[in-house]
C-alpha cells in the first residue's frame, strides 16, 4: 500500500514542481516523467490486487472532525485506479504534444500541471477513502481542481460561463453526498464506510431514500438524466487532454460511488433496481439523441460519454435486479457489463478525444460541418479515429461488444425468469439498448464521415497534416487495446474476477466459469470472422490482378459544376432520422432574407435544444429564479447594509441570551 | 453428403433467390424474363472486370465490399439450418448475429460517404434512419424467441420452437410478416426501396453502391443476395424441426425460401413504392407485430400479466 | 487598576463617535493599542515567555506603533481628506454611542451575575467596543474610516479573548493577526489600485460590483 501511496503522492508533487521549472518545454516532459513513474509505483500493488484478489489497507488518525480513517484498496477499487492511472499517463503523453500549442502565451501552463497533478492524485484517493469526511474532502479537491482546469482557456466567456456552470452542478451534486453521509454517520455513529453496511442494508425507507441520494449525488458527477446538464457545457470548454480525463476518467468516480454504495447495501429493494435501470436507460437515450444533433465534435463526444453512462447503469441496473430476483447469473453479468464497460469507455472515449484535438490543432475548428476529406492529410489519426468509432458503437471484434454483450446476454437470460414484470422490462431493456446501439451507429458514422470522409466542405486555412508523436502515441496504444480486449475477452474478464466475486461473497465459481467459457467461445468466433475477411480479401486480390484500375472522378450523373459543397452534410445526413423524432430534439430555426427583386444575402441558423433540459432543468431554475426574485431587495450592492445585518442580529442575540437567563 | 449439397447448394441460391424475384415480376408484368441464373451470370461478368476508382475515396471504400460481404458470411454462420445446425452457436449468439449484420451496414454507409458525392450521402443517411427502426424491432423479435423458449442461442431456440405448439402457431405468423416487412427493407425491396431505379425518391441502398465497379461490385451483389437468404433463412427456420437428418425439413426449408422470392417478387409488381414519409410508418408496422407477438407470448405464457 | 484602564478603553469609542477628523481616529486606535499593552502586562502571571513576547508584538508594537504609523503615512501622502462624513449627524449618533455604552455596562453586570467564569468588565466593554465599531462601519461613506472601525472591532474581539478566564488562546490571537493583515493589505491595494481607477473613495463605488 506504501508504493500507492507514493505514487498519488508523485502524482501530486509532478504538478507541483511544474511551477518551479522555468521553461514551457521543460514542464511537459518533467511531468511526463514524474507520471510515468508514479504510474510504475502505482500498477503492482493494482495488479496484486487484481490478479490475487487482494485488498490492501492502511489507517491513519487525522484531527477531528474525521478522526479515525481507513483508506483500502480491494479489486474494485482498483479497477477505477487502474483507469485513472492509465488515463492520466496517456493524458500526459498526449499534453506534451497538445500543450505546444500554449507555450510561451498568456495561459499558465504550470498552474494547469498542478491542476492536473492534484486531480489525478484526488480521484486515486476518491476511490480507497472508507472514512465519509475524508472522502468528502478528496471529493471536493477533484471537482475544484478539475473545475480549473476547465477554464484553462480563462479569457474566452464562453469557457468561463461553461466552468461556473460545472462547478455549481458539482457543488449540488456534493451537497446530495454530504446530506447523505451526514445522516448516515448520526445514524450509525461512525464515519467509516464498514459501519453504515447494516442501515444500507435494512429494507426499510430510511434505506430507500439514502440510496437515491447517494444515487443523485455521485449521478451528478457521472452524468445521468437529468443531473447530466454540465457535461456538455464543460467537455468542449476544456483543452482536449483534460476533456479526455474528464470524460474517459473523471465520470468514471460517479460509478465507482454508486458500486462502493451498493456493495455496502448488501441485496438490492427491487424497486430500487428497477429505478435505476430506467434511468440509465433514459439517460442513454437522451445522450444519443442529442449527440446525433451536434456539429461541434466535442459536444458530441460529451453526449456520447451520456449514452455511455446510460449504458454502464443499465448494467448496475441489470447486476442489482439480478441480485434482487436472487439471479446470480443476471446479477454477474449486469456488473460485469457494466465494469467492463467503464473501462472499454474509458478506452475508446479518450481515443476518441485525442483524435478530435488533433483535428482541432489542425484545422482550428471543431464544427464538422467546414471539415472533410481529413482521411487524405492525416490518414493514421483518421484510421485511429475510425478504430475508436466502430468501438463505440459496439461492434464485433472490437472492445465495445464486450461489454454491451454481457448486458445482452443478461437481459436474454431475464427473459427466462417466470416474473413478468422482469421480462416487461428487460424487452424494454433489450430494444431499448438495441436502439441506442444503432443511433450511436447513426451518430459516429455521421461524426466520421463528414469530417474524415469526401472532401474539404471549406477550405482549409493551412493543411491539415498528420499529428505529432506524442499525440499518436496514445492513441496507438488504446488502439492496442481495443483489439486485445475485443478478440481476446479473456484477458481482462480474468482481471475483473476479483471485482465480481467482492459482490456476491457465495460461490460463484460454477455461473463465473460458464461466462468465462462463454467469452472464450466468442474469441473462437472472431478468430473465424477474421479469418473470413483474410479469405474474401485474398479471393478479392486474386480477381484484381493483372485488371486495370483507373482513377476517376465521383459518378455525378452528368452535373457538371460538381463542388465539394454539393456532399451531404452533418445536419443533412441526421435530418431524416431527427424528423422522426422531432418532438425529443427541439431545433430553433432563425432565418433571415430579404425579399428583393435581386437575390441578396440571406442567414439561416439552427441551434440544437436538450429537450432533458429543458423538461426537468430549465422549470427548477425558472422557479427559483422567481422565488429568489422576491428577495432581491436584500442584496442592494451597499455594504453599509449588510454589516447592518449583521449588527442587528448581535444585538438581538444579546438581548436574547441576556433575557433568557 | 448430404451436407456438401447443402453447402454448395447455398452458394448458388442468393443468385437464384434474385433470379426468381425479377422473373416473377417480368412474367407479372407480361414480359419473358431474364434467365433464373442470371445475376449468377452478371457476378461472374464482374469479377473479370477492372475497377474505377472515384478520386475522392479513401482506403475505407476499398475495404469496405470486403468487410460487408464477410460479415453477413459470418453471421451465416451463426444461423442454423437443416441437418446441418450452425457452425457457430453459443449463448447470445443471436446479439453477435445482428451486430456482425451492424458492422456490414457501417462500412457501407462510411464507403458511400466517402464518396463525397451527394447521392450516396443521402442514401447513407436514409439507410441509417431506417436501421434505427428494424434493429430494435429485430431485437425485440429474438427477446420474444427468448422469451417462448427460454434459450439464448439460436440452434437451442429453433430446437424447442420446432417442439411447442398451440398458441405458437400465432406467434409464429406474427414474425414471419415482422420478418418479410424486415426483408423488404434490409434487401432494399419494394415499398421501401426500389432497387431498379436511381431516382432520388428511391435512393437507399442502390445508390449506396453507385461507385463500386469490378469485382468488389460482385460482392456487393453477392452478398446482397446471401442477406436476403440469409433473413429468409431465418424466418424458415421458424417454421421447421432443424434438427431432425433426413430429407423432408431440407425440403420444407429449400421451399420456403423459394416461396419467399416469389412473393417478393409479387409485392414489388403489385405495390408501388411508398412515400419517404410513409416508409418509416411502414417500418413501424414490424416493430408493432413484434410487440404484439411479445404481448401474446406474455398473456399466454405467463398467465397474463 | 486594570478596570480604570477597560473604562479609558471604553471611552475612547465614545470619543471616535464624536470625533469628526480621520487623523483623530488614527490616534485613537494608537491609544487603544497602548491600552491593551497595559493590559497585558497587568494581568501577566504563569505565561510563557513566549506568549508574553508575542502580546507585547502584537499589542504594543503592531497595533500601537506600526500600523497607526503607515496608516497615517497613506493618508498623509494620498490626500485623502479630513473629513469623516456620516450618515446620521454627530448628534444622534453620540446618542446611538452612549446607548451602546449603557448596554454594554448592563451586558457586565448580566455576565456578573452568572457564574461563567468571565470577567465582567472585560466582557461588557469588548462588547461595546464590537458593536460600536460596528455601527460606525454602518454609519460612515468612507471606505478608510471603515478599515480603522474594522481595526478597532478587532481590538474588541481581542478584549473579549482576555476575558474568558486566562487561557488565551493561540489560535484567537493568530486569528486576529490574520484578520489585521487582511485588512490592512486590502486598504493598501484600494488606495494603490481601486483609487487610480475610479476617482473616489466613498463607499458607493462599491455597489456598482453587485450584480
Amino acid at each position: 500500500m506504501n508504493y500507492f501511496f507514493s505514487g498519488v503522492l508523485l502524482f501530486f508533487l509532478a504538478g507541483v514542481v511544474t511551477i518551479f521549472v522555468r521553461k514551457d518545454e521543460w514542464k511537459s516532459i518533467i511531468f511526463l516523467i514524474a507520471a510515468s513513474g508514479a504510474q510504475i509505483l502505482i500498477l503492482p500493488t493494482l495488479f496484486s490486487s487484481l490478479i490475487f484478489g487482494n485488498s490492501f489497507s492502511a489507517a491513519a488518525i487525522f484531527s477531528e472532525p474525521i478522526g479515525a480513517a481507513t483508506l483500502r484498496l480491494d479489486p474494485l477499487a482498483s479497477v477505477f485506479a487502474l483507469i485513472i492511472s492509465a488515463g492520466a499517463l496517456l493524458a500526459a503523453i498526449y499534453s506534451l504534444g497538445y500543450m505546444k500549442h500554449y507555450y510561451g502565451g498568456k495561459y499558465s501552463l504550470s498552474a494547469f500541471y498542478f491542476f492536473f497533478g492534484l486531480l489525478i492524485s484526488s480521484m486515486l484517493l476518491v476511490v480507497v477513502v472508507q472514512n465519509s469526511i475524508l472522502f468528502l474532502i478528496v471529493w471536493e479537491l477533484m471537482s475544484v481542481s478539475s473545475f480549473f482546469l476547465v477554464v484553462f482557456e480563462n479569457d474566452k466567456e464562453d469557457v468561463r460561463k461553461a466552468g461556473l456552470y460545472y462547478l455549481i452542478a458539482m457543488q449540488i451534486g456534493a451537497s446530495f453526498l454530504i446530506a447523505a453521509f451526514s445522516w448516515l454517520g448520526n445514524l450509525s455513529g461512525s464515519y467509516d464506510f464498514a459501519s453504515f453496511k447494516n442501515i444500507l442494508s435494512a429494507q426499510n425507507y430510511t434505506a430507500i431514500i439514502l440510496f437515491s441520494l447517494f444515487f443523485i449525488g455521485f449521478g451528478t458527477k457521472a452524468g445521468f438524466v437529468p443531473f447530466h446538464t454540465w457535461l456538455p457545457r464543460a467537455h468542449p470548454a476544456a483543452p482536449t487532454g483534460v476533456s479526455a480525463i474528464m470524460s474517459g476518467v473523471m465520470i468514471k468516480t460517479g460509478i465507482y460511488g454508486i458500486l462502493r454504495i451498493i456493495l455496502l447495501s448488501g441485496v438490492p429493494e427491487v424497486h430500487l433496481a428497477y429505478a435505476v435501470f430506467i434511468i440509465s436507460f433514459v439517460t442513454g437515450i437522451v445522450g444519443i439523441l442529442n449527440a446525433i444533433s451536434q456539429k461541434d465534435i466535442k459536444k458530441f463526444l460529451a453526449y456520447s460519454s451520456i449514452e455511455n453512462i446510460g449504458i454502464i447503469g443499465m448494467g448496475i441496473g441489470l447486476g442489482m435486479l439480478g441480485a434482487a430476483y436472487n439471479i446470480p447469473l443476471i446479477e454477474i453479468l449486469g456488473y460485469l457489463g457494466a465494469i467492463l464497460h467503464s473501462v472499454n469507455h474509458f478506452i475508446f472515449k479518450s481515443m476518441l478525444f485525442y483524435g478530435a484535438g488533433i483535428v482541432y490543432q489542425n484545422t482550428n475548428t471543431r464544427n464538422i460541418e467546414k471539415l472533410g476529406g481529413l482521411i487524405k492529410f492525416m490518414p493514421v489519426t483518421s484510421i485511429l479515429f475510425l478504430t475508436g468509432a466502430i468501438a463505440i458503437s459496439g461492434l464485433p471484434m472490437f472492445n465495445g461488444f464486450i461489454s454491451e454483450f454481457a448486458i445482452y446476454l443478461g437481459m436474454a437470460k431475464g427473459f427466462a425468469s417466470a416474473n413478468v414484470s422482469l421480462n416487461i422490462f428487460m424487452l424494454i431493456g433489450f430494444s431499448g439498448l438495441a436502439l441506442i446501439g444503432i443511433m450511436a451507429m447513426v451518430g459516429f458514422t455521421k461524426l466520421f464521415g463528414i469530417a474524415f470522409l469526401g472532401s474539404p466542405r471549406e477550405p482549409f486555412d493551412k493543411t491539415p497534416h498528420e499529428g505529432s508523436t506524442a499525440l499518436i502515441l496514445p492513441m496507438i496504444v488504446l488502439s492496442v487495446f481495443i483489439f486485445v480486449v475485443g478478440i481476446f475477452p479473456i484477458t481482462i474478464i480474468q482481471i475483473l474476477n476479483p471485482v465480481l466475486r467482492q459482490f456476491n461473497n457465495i460461490n460463484i465459481e460454477q455461473q463465473f466459469s460458464s461466462v468465462f467459457s462463454l467469452y472464450t467461445s466468442l474469441t473462437g468466433a472472431f478468430i473465424l470472422f477474421a479469418l473470413i475477411i483474410f479469405i474474401v480479401f485474398l479471393i478479392r486480390v486474386y480477381f484484381l490482378r493483372n485488371k486495370k484500375v483507373e482513377q476517376f472522378k465521383t459518378w455525378d450523373c452528368g452535373y457538371q459544376a460538381v463542388s465539394s459543397r454539393l456532399q451531404y452534410t452533418g445536419s443533412s445526413y441526421s435530418l431524416p432520422f431527427l424528423e422522426l423524432v422531432a418532438e425529443f430534439v427541439p431545433q430553433k430555426t432563425v432565418v433571415e432574407t430579404q425579399y428583393e427583386i435581386f437575390p441578396a444575402e440571406a442567414h439561416l441558423k439552427t441551434s440544437q435544444h436538450d429537450f432533458a433540459e429543458r423538461l426537468f432543468v430549465q422549470p427548477v431554475l425558472k422557479f427559483i429564479r422567481r422565488f429568489l426574485t422576491m428577495f432581491a431587495w436584500i442584496q442592494s450592492g451597499r455594504m453599509q447594509q449588510y454589516i447592518l445585518y449583521g449588527l442587528i442580529f448581535l444585538v438581538i442575540i444579546l438581548i436574547w441570551i441576556f433575557g433568557a437567563m | 453428403m448430404l451436407t456438401a449439397i447443402q453447402i454448395l447448394f447455398l452458394i448458388f441460391v442468393p443468385f437464384l433467390f434474385l433470379g426468381i424475384i425479377n422473373r416473377v415480376k417480368a412474367v407479372w408484368a407480361g414480359r419473358k424474363g431474364s434467365p433464373l441464373l442470371q445475376p449468377f451470370y452478371d457476378f461472374k461478368k464482374l469479377l473479370r472486370k477492372g475497377k474505377v476508382i472515384s478520386k475522392t475515396t479513401s482506403i475505407i471504400f476499398k475495404i469496405a465490399p470486403t468487410v460487408n460481404l464477410s460479415s453477413i458470411i459470418f453471421a451465416f454462420l451463426i444461423l442454423p439450418l437443416p441437418s446441418i445446425g450452425s457452425v457457430i452457436s453459443f449463448q447470445g449468439d443471436f446479439i453477435l448475429f445482428a451486430y456482425a449484420l451492424g458492422l456490414a451496414k457501417f462500412f457501407t454507409v462510411i464507403a458511400a460517404l466517402d464518396t463525397g458525392s451527394s447521392f450516396e450521402g443521402m442514401g447513407a443517411s436514409r439507410e441509417v434512419t431506417f436501421s434505427t427502426i428494424v434493429e430494435p424491432a429485430f431485437f425485440i423479435v429474438i427477446g420474444t424467441l427468448a422469451l417462448l423458449t427460454g434459450q439464448t442461442s439460436f440452434a437451442t431456440i429453433i430446437n424447442l420452437l420446432s417442439a411447442s405448439a398451440g398458441y405458437t402457431i400465432l406467434v409464429k405468423i406474427l414474425f414471419a410478416v415482422s420478418l418479410i416487412i424486415m426483408i423488404l427493407t434490409e434487401g432494399s425491396r419494394v415499398p421501401v426501396d426500389d432497387p431498379n431505379t436511381h431516382l432520388e425518391l428511391t435512393m437507399i441502398h442502390e445508390v449506396m453502391v453507385l461507385d463500386f465497379s469490378g469485382p468488389d461490385l460482385a460482392f456487393i451483389l453477392y452478398g446482397s443476395g446471401l442477406k436476403l437468404v440469409l433473413l429468409t433463412s431465418l424466418l424458415a427456420d421458424l417454421f421447421i424441426p432443424v434438427n431432425v437428418v433426413s430429407v423432408y425439413p431440407l425440403i420444407i426449408f429449400m421451399g420456403i425460401i423459394f416461396l419467399t422470392s416469389a412473393l417478393i417478387g409479387m409485392i414489388e409488381s403489385l405495390i408501388a413504392r411508398a412515400r419517404m414519409s410513409h416508409v418509416p410508418q411502414f417500418i413501424f408496422l414490424m416493430t408493432a407485430l413484434s410487440l404484439i407477438a411479445f404481448a401474446v407470448v406474455i398473456f399466454f405464457l405467463r398467465g397474463g400479466l | 487598576m486594570s478596570n480604570v484602564i477597560i473604562i479609558l478603553l471604553g471611552t475612547t469609542m465614545l470619543y471616535v463617535f464624536a470625533a469628526s477628523r480621520i487623523e483623530a481616529y488614527v490616534k485613537t486606535l494608537a491609544l487603544q493599542g497602548i491600552f491593551l499593552f497595559l493590559l497585558v502586562i497587568l494581568d501577566i502571571n504563569g505565561l510563557s515567555w513566549l506568549n508574553i513576547a508575542f502580546l507585547v508584538l502584537e499589542t504594543l508594537i503592531i497595533k500601537g506603533i506600526i500600523i497607526p504609523y503607515f496608516l497615517l503615512n497613506v493618508i498623509r501622502k494620498n490626500e485623502i481628506g479630513r473629513e469623516v462624513e456620516p450618515y446620521l449627524s454627530q448628534f444622534y449618533s453620540l446618542l446611538i454611542g452612549s446607548a451602546i455604552f449603557i448596554f454594554g455596562f448592563v451586558a457586565a453586570f448580566w455576565s456578573s451575575k452568572i457564574e461563567a467564569g468571565i470577567k465582567p468588565l472585560y466582557f461588557g466593554v469588548s462588547l461595546v467596543l464590537i458593536i460600536a465599531s460596528l455601527f460606525l462601519i454602518v454609519n460612515r461613506k468612507r471606505i478608510i474610516t471603515h478599515i480603522l472601525c474594522y481595526m478597532m472591532l478587532e481590538n474588541g474581539i481581542f478584549l473579549l479573548s482576555l476575558s474568558v478566564a486566562n487561557e488565551m488562546p493561540m489560535l484567537v490571537n493568530v486569528g486576529v493577526l490574520l484578520d489585521l493583515f487582511v485588512g490592512v493589505y486590502l486598504f493598501a491595494i484600494f488606495f494603490n489600485k481601486i483609487q487610480s481607477m475610479f476617482d473616489g473613495n466613498h463607499i458607493d463605488i462599491l455597489t456598482d460590483l453587485k450584480d
